[in-house]
């Protein structure tokens, strides 16, 4: 708001701009909310012999509850969905339409950059657009997970109406794709999705686009530095020169301690990780 | 005064939607099993069993025989809790008068000899257990369960008591003791056996497809579990069961590749898929970290080298 302010009265650079619209943080509230709450009694299914499932259902005061809590956010989740698509192909009439978020030949140019610069090839990191490659597989991921769960959970729901259509076999294999699909989700969300938004030092303890949907220019020219261009060239043509933000961003961005905190735990975590999954390819 | 009027039904309207609020809420909490199990029924020992704890009332009061410590105590406490806790002990064990006993046996052989004394007054049941896959594998002299095995030998229970061998949540355990391995283990990995073990009574456990007593081998065409009866059978409980009900193999887990090798397919590439996901992440997240860690430390090394250039 003060921004806003600030760029009405003086007519200068804003240092913030907005990235997710008001639709977009909607959309992000009620698909995190729906989806947290989907794996906390979800898994407590899939995993029902073990002691974290005996505690949630204690929490819930017992299974039938719990169950209908699953149901009920599953609902909330295809609403969701809805809602986005919806927004997608209406919220172009408002917003523009954009073709930022499809796969383009540079996202595999930059995908393959990004593995030279981790592995110490370059040291020249890739230049995102709006969107970087891995934001894109992420979002492809939803795009595609939702329906992958959504029609499958709906298969183990009504059953019945299922069978009019296939053999038990086929909703046997949807209860393995709905768990599964699920276990991927987990993992591309605690593992991906928090460590970009939140455990990433330039972001850490969290990123803001998700609360108020700003971006500062500083984060924007790091991590995306082919939108920050395109930005300097429009404000340049209103006849506003940006100079490079010297502000910087993040707190912890330069922080050792963190990093190395970090690391130990995401190896710790990887290393159990692959212990328990890769065996399963050799079963 | 009409405006009073309005606020007082305003008043009821809210008293009547708290009050549906708390029922509600209560009724969510209420605990999943049935309170009425373990009603204390004021039973006591008549004359005759007595006597018969005077000894069998000991702790620890045990023979050796065969080689193997038969144990020969009774729990008094729990057995007049139980169903039978109003009968004699000669009810059940009618070859024992007077003392010291003639005739004991032991094991299978005394279950087979008590079994004989549940159907004078368990008739009804004891003639569908004559003619169920256990029954027949009993009269034929193989290795069978009797009732005792099945419902408990002195602490016998209503299938309504959560202590009971046969409650909905211990029937895959009592069951198992037999049927182990495969068949327990998809069960239990179910979603069935899942909601079962967490307490949704609603949910079916063995004996709810399999019958309790008139059990029957599937290529039986009796058999509940019958490929043609299947669909009957599951609609007991899914409404609209139709005949795709009966088109899928049973008591099947994904990593059963021989049984069920559709749900082996889709598991397996599910499994491919979480480790290339583990791997994209894991490669990436660390490997960035370690970058980042490396790149600080050249920017404070070269800033320290400044300073020192600088003084």
């Amino acid at each position: 708001m003060t921004e806003q302010k600030a760029e009405g009265k003086t007519n200068s650079v804003p240092m913030f701009v907005e990235r997710f619209n008001k639709h977009q943080r909607y959309q992000h509230l009620l698909l995190m909310i729906s989806v947290t709450m989907l794996m906390i009694t979800g898994f407590a299914i899939k995993f029902g012999h073990s002691a974290y499932a005996t505690f949630v259902v204690a929490i819930f005061g017992s299974f039938r509850n719990l169950f209908n809590v699953h149901l009920f956010m599953a609902v909330v989740m295809i609403i969701t969905a809805v809602y986005h698509l919806v927004y997608l192909i209406f919220g172009w009439r408002y917003y523009g339409v954009s073709w930022a978020m499809v796969p383009t030949l540079k996202d595999l140019t930059d995908a393959l950059q990004h593995a030279r610069y981790l592995l110490g090839l370059s040291k020249e990191r890739p230049r995102y657009g709006r969107y970087s490659y891995l934001e894109k597989i992420e979002y492809l991921a939803v795009f595609w997970g939702i329906p992958v769960i959504g029609i499958s959970g709906l298969t183990l729901w009504f059953p019945d109406i299922a069978a009019r259509f296939v053999p038990l076999w086929v909703i046997d294999a949807m209860r393995i794709v709905h768990s599964n699909e699920a276990l991927l989700c987990l993992f591309a969300i605690v593992l991906g999705h928090v460590f970009w938004e939140h455990m990433n030092p330039g972001v850490f303890p969290t990123s803001s686009v998700w609360i108020n949907g700003k971006i500062s220019l500083a984060h924007m020219a790091e991590e995306h530095p082919l939108e920050y261009e395109q930005l300097v060239k429009e404000y340049a043509a209103k006849g506003i020169k940006i100079e490079k933000p010297e502000h910087g961003h993040g707190r912890f961005i330069h922080s050792r301690p963190l990093m190395i905190a970090e690391l130990i735990a995401y190896i710790l975590i990887f290393g159990w990780l692959f212990w328990v999954f890769v065996p399963k390819l050799f079963v | 005064m009409p405006k009073v009027k309005v606020a007082g039904k305003a008043k009821v309207i809210v008293i009547i939607g708290v009050a549906f609020l708390a029922v509600g809420l209560m009724a969510l909490n209420r605990p999943a099993t049935g309170e009425q199990a373990g009603t204390a029924k004021t039973v006591a020992l008549s004359e005759a069993s007595a006597q018969c704890m005077q000894c069998h009332g000991q702790k620890g009061f045990s023979i050796t025989w065969n080689d193997k410590t038969v144990n020969l105590y009774v729990d008094e406490k729990s057995y007049l809790e139980s169903v039978h806790g109003g009968n004699d002990c000669v009810t059940c064990h009618q070859t024992i008068s007077g003392f010291p006993h003639e005739k004991v046996v032991y094991g299978k052989d005394l279950s087979k000899e008590v079994a004989g004394s549940c159907q004078m007054c368990h008739s009804n049941i004891a003639d569908k257990y004559q003619d169920s896959v256990h029954g027949r594998l009993a009269a034929k002299g193989k290795t069978a369960p009797y009732c005792a095995d099945c419902h408990g030998k002195h602490d016998i229970r209503r299938k309504t008591d959560a202590a009971s061998n046969i409650a909905q949540q211990n029937m895959s355990a009592t069951c198992g003791k037999c049927h182990s391995g495969k068949v327990i283990a998809a069960y239990e990995y179910s979603f069935h056996g899942t909601a079962v073990e967490l307490g949704y009574e609603n949910a079916p456990s063995c004996a709810d497809c399999h019958t309790a007593h008139s059990i029957l081998e599937p290529e039986n065409p009796l058999s509940t579990v019958a490929l043609e009866n299947q669909p009957k059978t599951c609609a007991k409980c899914h409404a609209n069961a139709e005949l795709n009900f009966a088109k899928g193999k049973k008591h099947a887990v994904p990593q059963d590749r021989k049984n069920a090798l559709p749900l082996y397919i889709v598991w397996k590439i599910f499994m491919v898929l979480i480790v290339l996901d583990l791997f994209k992440d894991g490669f990436i997240m660390i490997l960035e970290l370690v970058r980042r860690l490396r790149e600080t430390r050249a920017a404070a090394v070269t800033t320290r080298k400044e300073r020192s250039v600088q003084k």
